[in-house]
């Protein structure tokens, strides 16, 4: 498909507007990560600070230790995380695309009702410590979330779409396993829809806290990732503010905004290796 | 075949996962180890370093040692619903409910067994056990500190005595504090005197015992008059009232700042010259200079109150699924908190010399103790039998202020409810639908942020509708036949 | 039955035993983490009383008594219920508008753009947001939106208009909440529908423009209708989850102020602010089943008048 030169530069020109909106807030975040304590107190948020300090991430080398083994185990368990829920959402997506496969309905489905129905909170709870012994284990940040009905649905329909029966068909007359037509035929033809189901699945991996929370006792810091990290210093301020009335409790200062901020451009940073996964992902597919 | 395999390992990895859940049970000649759930947002970080010397003493002392795990309050809802395992467990009036949970059976009986095994804890706390009694039973060994409660001022002494040449009164009322308000909003236009997060002024919400929720109230100024123990809801107490107007009078001359009500933190660099807190006379740590940036002095605007909730700051109980020898132990280790002050305060303070320093017969905290060993006093046992902490060397606390402060216990206003809790069962389903009512409104009024007499209206209409006086008369019911009871 | 199958109908049989196979590890999955806790619903019938020194299970089922719907009464007990639904289904049915015009739009205008880099540039870019938890997202709305140091207060200052008190002003919401949602969504929706545009075989593109097909034709009959299956899972799925809110948005966002909640308490929120001060386990688990059940039905209705459209758009 072409445009013309004019139209291609009104289209770029909306998309650079819109990409500085997106950006904007997150240049504040930085801003904020470098901006000292005392112009925080007197002017806020703000783009151009009063004052710059190095503080916060000064204080995130002190403490690397913490910070740099939860980053790390943020991303052991984002590439664990990924590969594991890749390999349970594409097998299952690839079985349910299968129109005339015996158990489709039943598959739907399975996958459909934990939509909407769950056991809740204390069921979860209580299978996932008292059955299953997750409680302070790398497995409950792994487990839980590996498999998704959304990204099952997404990749069925994708294979339903993009994967010619005949060449499945053609592949199957010669003999191919059901296996092999899939990792051999169906997940190369499929490599954007990999690529992006992973990506968002390294997201939640990369983001989540909710299970850290739940899961992890407050004595066992090897076990926080980063985002946890960062929740339970927003928590802290909360908590802090509570505790601020009450005698007897702890008098300290809240963790600073800067630092928080600086917590959150380390969990912005690994976007620098995303950028570079889009473009071989488009090359990719103009072939 | 690639994909059995996968198969084969994740059953067996479910089946190592399921055994993994059977834990083993601990030998019996060792000393007895106790799982012991301890307040707390999160574990301090020398917790292992500090259990572990606590363990050795108490081993070899009373052959018991523990394990302190900290929880917040989800999770101490979530562990008690799900039956994890503990022996003892922090439990008080706002943080797992001790009343509802002693009701329903959670709790160890003590009421023999500490007097036959623990006869010095027993001394030692009478006559306090009524706080946690239910029905006559004890279920719950209180950790006893501050019972009554008192609201200060927190006010920059620096600035009111030094620059301005005040003497900062005691105790003052709670609408004199306008005059300090201006003063400083006079030198310091930009800046607001009463800044506050959405917490807000919270005490003001004390000066009456809340029977349900925080809506239906008895004021503790009628005690021992024929009102004291009359149910009323909240927007007919005057005096709470008149507080919550003085505080939308000060939002709206500009004392609070103008976002209260969505403001999640209040820093001590801000240096704000007004705070507020509950704490009992001579109380000295908020008195840091070195964190808040100036010396301050405590004014009292209200109380001491007692009531049974105010009482019910700290219990230690005991799971009643636990076997004897277990229950006996848990008390030991309550009375050796309670009896030995060196034990007592490596608990609360940590190792001396590491993290503590004792001057004068009270506490120093050091920067380690700071970083690494700061825990809210009252989770890890009783306050009064820690040493007193001083905020350093010039600001020495008293270290007898324990005497002192029981004995001002005498005389003062003390509900006329006699221990009385509300029992919902049957009402949970009026209570939600109050409590998201009541919600909705709370930062607003306790920021000054609204007019309180068209908030309290627009919230009566509603609590009307959910059948708030219904609840009313219920709990009227039940306080009359409870002091019919205990006559 | 049949005694004799023909070729087709073993070698189905064979492929179908193997593609169970393939799905035993997603299946075991499903069992253990969402079929296994499923048990626990019925404590949104039951007034669940924890027994000392025994497991959840037990508890559960020999413990607790079973109290019918008792659980589900404290929602309808709010007299501002209606308005709490009114918000929900509104923001909702915005969100699923919006969540497909835009995304799609934009990723087909993305599409078009010659330029490797600047493609994959814009999508890193706008996938950004996403990355925000939504704590941190209250805290950059909070510093344009506070009144005396936010950002925007001072550029009306700028130009001479009066601070507003955002977080007191009911009329606003609607739009800072959908400005919000659209900021930190759009990105992911793009990459998704963005991954359907690259799938399309581009002999079908050529051979469009040999017979003079327009630019604007192409897309009309060739990427839309591509992107339609997807987009009629996302419909399906959304209207599923009509009475859900997501709760960083409604709560966070709005930082709790309670002056503003006629135009931004959701059924969500409503849950939140009952159970407080009382983690009753019956009572969520019964506002959730009431919210899902419903969904639910709606799904099935949604889903059956789709398929009657065109049986490749339907979920079932």
């Amino acid at each position: 498909m072409k445009i013309s030169r004019s139209v291609e530069r009104i289209l770029k020109t909306i998309y650079v507007i819109l990409g500085a909106g997106a950006l904007t807030p997150i240049i504040l975040i930085a801003i904020v990560s470098v901006s000292s304590d005392g112009s925080m107190l007197s002017r806020g948020y703000s783009f151009l600070p009063d004052s710059y300090s190095l503080d916060a991430y000064r204080y995130m080398i002190d403490h690397r230790a913490y910070i740099g083994h939860s980053f790390l185990l943020s991303i052991i368990l984002t590439l664990c995380g990924t590969v594991l829920s890749l390999t349970l959402i594409s097998t299952m997506a690839y079985v349910m695309s299968h129109r005339d496969f015996r158990y489709g309905k039943l598959y739907t489905a399975l996958i459909l009702i934990p939509m909407f129905f769950s056991g809740g909170l204390a069921a979860t709870y209580a299978v996932n410590v008292q059955l299953y012994g997750l409680k302070d284990t790398f497995w409950t940040l792994l487990l839980p979330e590996a498999c998704s009905g959304w990204y099952i649905l997404v990749m069925r329909t994708y294979f339903r779409q993009s994967i010619p029966e005949e060449t499945v068909g053609a592949a199957r007359m010669d003999g191919a396993s059901t296996l092999r037509i899939f990792t051999d035929i169906v997940l190369p033809m499929s490599k954007p829809i990999m690529v992006t189901v992973g990506l968002l699945k390294a997201l939640n991996y990369w983001n989540s806290w909710y299970y850290a929370m739940l899961y992890i006792s407050s004595n066992r810091k090897d076990l926080f990732p980063l985002q946890y990290v960062l929740y339970s210093l927003q928590k802290d301020v909360e908590f802090m503010a509570n505790a601020d009335a009450i005698s007897g409790a702890v008098m300290a200062d809240p963790p600073s905004e800067s630092f928080r901020m600086a917590v959150t451009v380390l969990l912005i940073l690994p976007v620098i290796f995303i950028s570079p996964l889009f473009r071989k992902l488009s090359v990719r597919v103009e072939k | 075949m690639k994909k059995n395999g996968i198969i084969i390992l994740i059953s067996l990895f479910i089946c190592l996962m399921i055994l993994n859940g059977c834990g083993a049970n601990p030998q019996t000649d060792e000393p007895v180890n106790l799982v012991w759930w301890v307040y707390g947002r999160k574990a301090p970080n020398a917790l292992d370093e500090v259990v572990e010397r606590a363990n050795a003493i108490s081993a070899d002392r009373i052959g018991v040692t523990v394990e302190m795990i900290y929880k917040d309050e989800e999770q101490f809802d979530l562990d008690m619903a799900t039956g994890e395992y503990y022996d003892m467990t922090f439990t008080c009036d706002w943080c797992n409910d001790f009343d509802d949970h002693a009701r329903d059976g959670y709790y160890y009986d003590l009421t023999d067994l500490v007097v036959s095994e623990t006869p010095k804890l027993f001394e030692t706390v009478d006559p306090w056990w009524e706080i946690g009694s239910l029905n006559g039973r004890i279920y719950g060994v209180p950790m006893l500190k501050d019972l009554a409660v008192e609201a200060f001022f927190r006010m920059n002494s620096d600035y009111y005595e030094g620059e301005k040449g005040l003497t900062l009164p005691d105790e003052i009322a709670f609408s004199e504090l306008e005059k300090y308000a201006s003063m400083w909003k006079e030198d310091h236009p930009d800046e607001y005197p009463l800044y506050m997060t959405q917490k807000g002024y919270g005490q003001v919400f004390q000066c009456h015992e809340n029977i349900v929720g925080e809506y239906l109230v008895i004021p503790y100024r009628y005690a021992g008059t024929s009102e004291g123990t009359v149910i009323i809801p909240i927007w007919d107490d005057g005096e709470c009232m008149d507080m919550l107007r003085y505080m939308h009078k000060w939002y709206d001359a500009g004392y609070i700042n103008p976002d209260a009500a969505t403001t999640t933190d209040i820093p001590y660099s801000l240096h704000t010259p007004i705070r507020t807190g509950i704490a009992w006379s001579g109380f000295m740590g908020w008195s840091d200079p070195t964190v808040t940036g100036f010396n301050v002095k405590l004014v009292r605007f209200m109380g001491p109150y007692m009531s049974r909730s105010t009482q019910q700051g700290s219990l230690i109980a005991v799971n009643s699924a636990v076997s004897e020898e277990r229950a006996e132990a848990s008390l030991r280790y309550m009375e050796l908190l309670y009896t030995d002050r060196e034990f007592r305060d490596l608990l609360a303070y940590g190792i001396e010399g590491k993290h503590y320093n004792y001057y004068e017969n009270t506490v120093i905290r050091t920067q380690a103790g700071s970083d690494d060993y700061l825990v809210d006093l009252f989770a890890t046992g009783p306050v009064i039998s820690a040493s007193v902490v001083s905020a350093g060397e010039d600001v020495l606390a008293d270290s007898d202020q324990w005497t002192r402060v029981y004995e001002g216990y005498e005389g003062i206003h003390v509900s006329d409810t006699r221990g009385f809790s509300f029992d919902d069962s049957g009402y949970e389903t009026q209570t939600a639908a109050l409590d998201a009512i009541w919600e909705s409104y709370r930062s607003d009024l306790l920021t000054g942020t609204i007019d309180p007499d068209e908030a309290m209206g627009d919230m009566r209409t509603q609590m009307e509708a959910v059948g708030l006086f219904d609840l009313l008369s219920e709990a009227q019911r039940q306080l009359d036949s409870y002091l019919e009871s205990v006559k | 039955m049949k005694l004799t199958g023909n070729t087709s109908g073993s070698v189905l049989k064979s492929r179908d035993r193997s593609l169970v196979a393939i799905s035993l590890p997603t299946i075991m999955w499903y069992l253990a983490f969402c079929y296994l806790p499923m048990f626990g619903m019925v404590i949104a019938f039951k007034r669940y009383r924890m027994v000392p020194g025994r497991g959840f299970i037990y508890s559960l089922f020999r413990g607790s008594e079973w109290v019918g719907i008792d659980n589900f009464r404290f929602l309808f007990l709010n007299p501002q219920m209606s308005l709490v639904i009114r918000n929900t289904i509104f923001y909702n049915l915005v969100f699923l508008l919006l969540d497909i015009v835009l995304p799609i739009g934009l990723s087909v205008g993305l599409s078009l753009i010659s330029s490797n880099r600047f493609r994959a540039v814009s999508q890193a870019v706008s996938l950004l947001p996403y990355f925000l938890s939504w704590v941190v997202v209250s805290s950059l709305t909070y510093a344009f939106l506070s009144t005396d140091r936010g950002l925007i207060n001072h550029a009306l200052a700028h130009i001479g208009i009066t601070p507003i008190a955002w977080y007191r002003t009911p009329a606003v919401w609607p739009w800072i909440l959908i400005l919000t949602h659209l900021w930190k969504s759009v990105g992911y929706f793009m990459v998704l529908y963005l991954s359907y545009i690259s799938s399309i075989d581009k002999s079908l593109y050529d051979s469009a423009m040999m017979d003079g097909a327009a630019t604007s034709q192409m897309i009309r009959y060739i990427t839309l209708p591509h992107l339609k299956g997807i987009a009629s899972v996302m419909v399906i799925l959304s209207l599923g989850h009509i009475l859900s809110t997501d709760f960083g948005l409604f709560y966070q966002v709005t930082r709790d102020s309670g002056s503003i909640l006629s135009a931004t308490e959701t059924v969500d929120v409503y849950i939140y602010r009952a159970l407080i001060n009382n983690s009753d386990y019956g009572f969520s688990a019964a506002a959730g089943l009431l919210q899902n059940g419903i969904g639910c039905v709606l799904l099935l209705i949604v889903n059956y008048i789709l398929n009657r459209m065109d049986p490749d758009n339907g979920l079932v």
